[in-house]
C-alpha cells in the first residue's frame, strides 16, 4: 500500500468559444486533431499522467464550454483548481480582450487563497492559420498584458500542427505543482467528557 | 414490492449519455479527413515563444503509442472505467471532494478515475445550481445514489438489487468510517481550502474501507442498526463480561469491547452512553481492516461518529487470541493512558484464561460462520434439519431491545447455489418493505406487529416485526403457508429460550 498517494492536479481551461480549448486538450491527451468544430456541451473531462521532474502526477483537465449558455456550473467548476489555462485565438482581437473577463470570473468564482500568485497560463492558439498572416494579436500586446500580472507564462500554440502543445502543458503541470497547497494543519481533538455532557461541541481549553 | 414515486429528480437517459460522452472522448475522436494539406510551421514563431525556459522533458519518439499503451494497461488492470472487469463489479463506491477531486474508489485506481469523478461532480453541481439535489438515478440494472456530506460527495452505483434507502445508508456509513479514521476536522480544512488533498490523510486505509464494504455484503448490521453477538455458553460469557467490566474500571476507560471476528463477544458501556450499533460497525471494520493490530498491542486514536464526530477517543487494541481473531478494545478519553490500559488488559487476559472463558469464545469464533446458528442443529419443530429435509432455508432474528441479531448459517442456501451476497440484499429489500423505507434511510422505529409475506420462484419470504422481536425467514417456495407460520412461531420460541447463549447482555 502506498503511504503517500500520487498528486492530482485540477486544471481548468477557459476562453471564448471557438478558440480551440477542446482541440488543445485533445491534441495533448489523445494526439488527435479534428478541424471540424464541435461545440463543447457543458464540460469535458480528461485525465493524463505526466512526469514533472521525475515526479508522476495525474492531471485532471476540465475543458469548459466557452459559450455563455453553459456557464451554469459556476462555483463547483472552478472550485479547488490548481491551475487555470486562459486560451485566446491569435487571429481574433476580441478573444484576447476577453481574457480579462475570464480571469476575473475565475478569481471571483474560485476565490483562491492568494489570487495575486494563482498560476494562470496564457495560450495564444491557431498560430498556423494562413501561415500566421492573419494574426492580429501581436506578441508585444500579450507581453504587455502578462507582465504586470506577475509575469504570467505565455505560449503560442497550434493544436492542429501540435506546435508547443506539450511544452505548454508541461509548464501548466509544473506551475500547478509549484502552487501545491502548503501543508494545511489538521489538528484533531480528543473527546472532553466535561464538554461532552453539556454540548456536542469538541473540546477546547478554558 | 412496489416502490412509490420519489420526490427527488430522476435523470436516467441523460446520465448514461453524459457518462458515455465523457468516456468516449478518449477514444472516438476522428482525425478530420480532407484537411491534410500541411502548412509549414514558421520556425521563428517557435523560437520566439516566451516562458519556455523551463525545458520540458520530452516524451520520446512515439508519444501517441505510449499513450495508447498507458490507457490500455489502465484498462487491463481494471484501474478505470475503460476496463471490462471494472464495469462488471456489482457495486462501486466513490468518494470525491466538492471540487471533483477523487478521494476514494472501492474498485480501480481513484487517480485513473479522475475523469469519471469530475463527471459526477458536474452532475451533482448542476442540480445544486438549480436549488435541487440529486438523489438517485436508475440506469438499466444499476441504481446510482448520491450523498452530500459537507465538502464531500459520496456515490454508490450498484446492480445488487439493494433498495435506494440501503445504498443511501451505506454511503452514510462510508462517510462515518472516514470520520472514524480522521474525525470531521479534515472537512473544516477542506471547506476552507478546496484544493486540500484529503487523500494525504488517508494513506493505508483501503483495508478498513474494504472491510466495511465486505460487511455490507454478508451481514445485515447496517440496515438492521444492530450488531451480531457471538454465541457462547451464558456462564462463561458472564465471567468474560465481569472481567471486561473490571478492566474498563481499572483502566479508566469509557468502553470495553471484546470482538471475535465480526461478532461481539462482550460489551462494557455506561448505561447513559450506550454504543451506537453503527459506531460498533465502524469500530469493527477499523480493527479488521488494519492487519497491523495483530502484530502487537496498539494504542490508536479512533473517532466514534455517533458519540462525537469531532474528537478522538484513544483505543487500546490487543488480540487476545490470534487464530480466532478475539480482540480486546478499551476506549479511553485519556491520550496518556496506554500503560494503565495495558495493565488492565493483562489482568483481563489472565482472568479469562483461568476461567476458560477466552477459550470458549475462541472455540465459538473458530466454528464455521463464527458460531452462527446452524439450521440442522435446531429442533425439528422449529424448522431444524439437514438441507433438503426442512422447508426452512435461512433466518434472521433481531432483538430490538438489545440492538442485536442472530443469523443462521448459510449452508441450506449454499446447497441451492445462493451466496450470502445474493441473500443479504434480499433481506434488505424485505426490511425496507416492512419499515417502508424505500427512499431516505431512517432508523427503524418500534412498530406494532407487522407481517410480510412474499413468494418468488426461489423463496417464500416471511417477516414479523414487533417491538419485542423481528424475524425474517426464507423458506422453500413450495412450503405451505400454515407450516411456515408454525415453524416461525416455534423458531421464535426457541430463540427466546436460548437467549442467554445467543445474545450479549447489555
Amino acid at each position: 500500500m502506498a503511504s503517500r498517494k500520487r498528486t492530482l492536479l485540477k486544471v481548468i481551461i477557459l476562453g471564448d468559444s471557438g478558440v480551440g480549448k477542446t482541440s488543445l486538450m485533445n491534441q495533448y491527451v489523445n494526439k488527435k486533431f479534428s478541424s471540424q468544430y464541435k461545440a463543447t456541451i457543458g464540460a469535458d473531462f480528461l485525465t493524463k499522467e505526466v512526469h514533472v521532474d521525475d515526479k508522476l502526477v495525474t492531471m485532471q483537465i476540465w475543458d469548459t464550454a466557452g459559450q455563455e449558455r453553459f456557464q451554469s456550473l459556476g462555483v463547483a467548476f472552478y472550485r479547488g483548481a490548481d491551475c487555470c489555462v486562459l486560451v485566446y485565438d491569435v487571429n481574433s482581437q476580441k478573444t484576447f480582450d476577453n481574457l480579462d473577463n475570464w480571469r476575473d470570473e475565475f478569481l471571483i468564482q474560485a476565490n483562491p487563497n492568494d489570487p495575486d500568485n494563482f498560476p494562470f497560463v496564457v495560450l495564444g492558439n491557431k498560430v498556423d492559420v494562413d501561415g500566421g498572416r492573419s494574426r492580429v494579436v501581436t506578441e508585444k500586446k500579450v507581453k504587455q498584458w502578462c507582465t504586470p500580472k506577475n509575469n504570467l507564462p505565455h505560449f503560442e500554440t497550434s493544436a492542429k500542427e501540435d506546435t508547443n502543445v506539450d511544452t505548454a502543458f508541461q509548464c501548466i503541470a509544473r506551475n500547478a505543482l509549484k502552487n501545491e497547497t502548503e501543508e494545511e494543519l489538521y489538528i484533531p481533538d480528543t473527546v472532553d467528557m466535561n464538554a461532552q455532557t453539556s454540548t456536542k461541541r469538541s473540546s477546547g481549553c478554558c | 414490492m412496489v416502490s412509490p414515486t420519489k420526490p427527488g429528480p430522476r435523470v436516467s437517459g441523460d446520465f448514461e449519455a453524459l457518462l458515455s460522452q465523457a468516456h468516449s472522448r478518449s477514444s472516438s475522436e476522428v482525425v478530420g479527413p480532407g484537411d491534410e494539406q500541411c502548412s509549414v510551421v514558421d520556425a521563428s514563431e517557435l523560437e520566439s515563444v516566451p516562458g519556455s525556459e523551463g525545458a520540458a522533458t520530452e516524451q520520446g519518439p512515439g508519444p501517441a503509442v505510449q499513450l495508447l499503451e498507458q490507457a490500455a494497461t489502465a484498462a487491463e488492470e481494471g484501474r478505470n472505467e475503460d476496463s471490462e472487469v471494472w464495469r462488471q463489479q456489482r457495486k462501486h463506491l466513490f468518494v470525491l471532494t466538492h471540487s471533483g477531486k477523487p478521494v476514494y474508489s472501492l474498485h480501480g485506481d481513484e487517480n485513473a478515475l479522475a475523469g469519471l469523478m469530475a463527471v459526477m461532480d458536474a452532475l451533482i453541481s448542476f442540480m445544486k445550481d438549480q436549488g435541487d439535489s440529486l438523489q438517485s438515478v436508475r440506469a438499466g440494472r444499476h441504481i446510482i445514489v448520491f450523498l452530500e456530506r459537507g465538502p464531500l460527495y459520496l456515490v454508490a452505483a450498484a446492480a445488487t438489487g439493494e433498495p435506494v434507502s440501503v445504498l443511501h445508508l451505506q454511503l452514510h456509513l462510508l462517510h462515518s468510517q472516514i470520520l472514524c479514521i480522521l474525525t470531521d476536522g479534515f472537512q473544516k480544512v477542506l471547506t476552507r481550502n478546496a484544493r486540500f488533498d484529503t487523500r494525504r490523510l488517508l494513506g493505508g486505509v483501503d483495508g478498513i474501507l474494504e472491510a466495511l464494504h465486505t460487511s455490507f455484503e454478508v451481514d445485515p448490521s447496517a440496515f438492521l442498526v444492530a450488531f451480531a453477538p457471538l454465541r457462547m455458553p451464558a456462564l462463561l460469557r458472564r465471567s468474560l463480561l465481569l472481567a471486561l467490566q473490571t478492566a474498563v474500571r481499572e483502566g479508566g476507560a469509557l468502553y470495553g469491547v471484546l470482538l471475535a471476528g465480526s461478532k461481539v463477544a462482550a460489551l462494557s458501556q455506561g448505561a447513559s452512553r450506550p454504543l451506537h450499533p453503527h459506531d460498533l460497525l465502524a469500530l469493527g471494520a477499523f480493527v479488521r481492516g488494519s492487519p497491523s493490530f495483530q502484530a502487537a498491542e496498539t494504542f490508536s486514536p479512533v473517532c466514534l461518529p455517533h458519540f462525537n464526530p469531532s474528537a478522538f477517543l484513544h483505543a487500546y487494541v490487543h488480540y487476545a487470541h490470534k487464530d480466532a481473531k478475539v480482540c480486546l478494545l478499551l476506549l479511553s478519553t485519556q491520550p496518556d493512558s496506554f500503560m494503565r490500559l495495558a495493565d488492565a488488559a493483562r489482568r483481563f487476559r489472565a482472568e479469562v484464561n483461568d476461567s476458560g472463558a477466552l477459550q470458549a469464545a475462541a472455540r465459538s469464533g473458530l466454528q464455521a460462520g463464527e458460531g452462527q446458528v446452524s439450521i440442522s442443529s435446531l429442533p425439528a419443530l422449529a424448522g431444524g434439519g439437514e438441507p433438503g429435509m426442512t422447508p426452512l432455508l435461512h433466518f434472521l432474528y433481531k432483538h430490538p431491545g438489545r440492538s442485536q441479531f442472530v443469523l443462521a448459517t448459510w449452508d441450506a442456501l449454499a446447497a441451492r447455489g445462493r451466496l450470502p451476497q445474493d441473500v443479504v440484499p434480499h433481506y434488505a429489500r424485505i426490511h425496507a418493505a416492512v419499515f417502508r423505507k424505500d427512499e431516505e434511510f431512517r432508523e427503524p422505529q418500534p412498530s406494532p406487529l407487522r407481517v410480510y409475506y412474499h413468494s418468488t420462484d426461489e423463496y417464500a419470504a416471511i417477516a414479523y416485526a414487533s417491538a419485542e422481536y423481528e424475524l425474517y425467514a426464507l423458506f422453500d417456495p413450495l412450503a405451505q403457508k400454515l407450516a411456515i407460520v408454525q415453524i416461525c412461531q416455534r423458531l421464535c420460541a426457541w430463540v427466546k429460550g436460548s437467549q442467554q447463549d445467543l445474545f450479549v447482555p447489555m
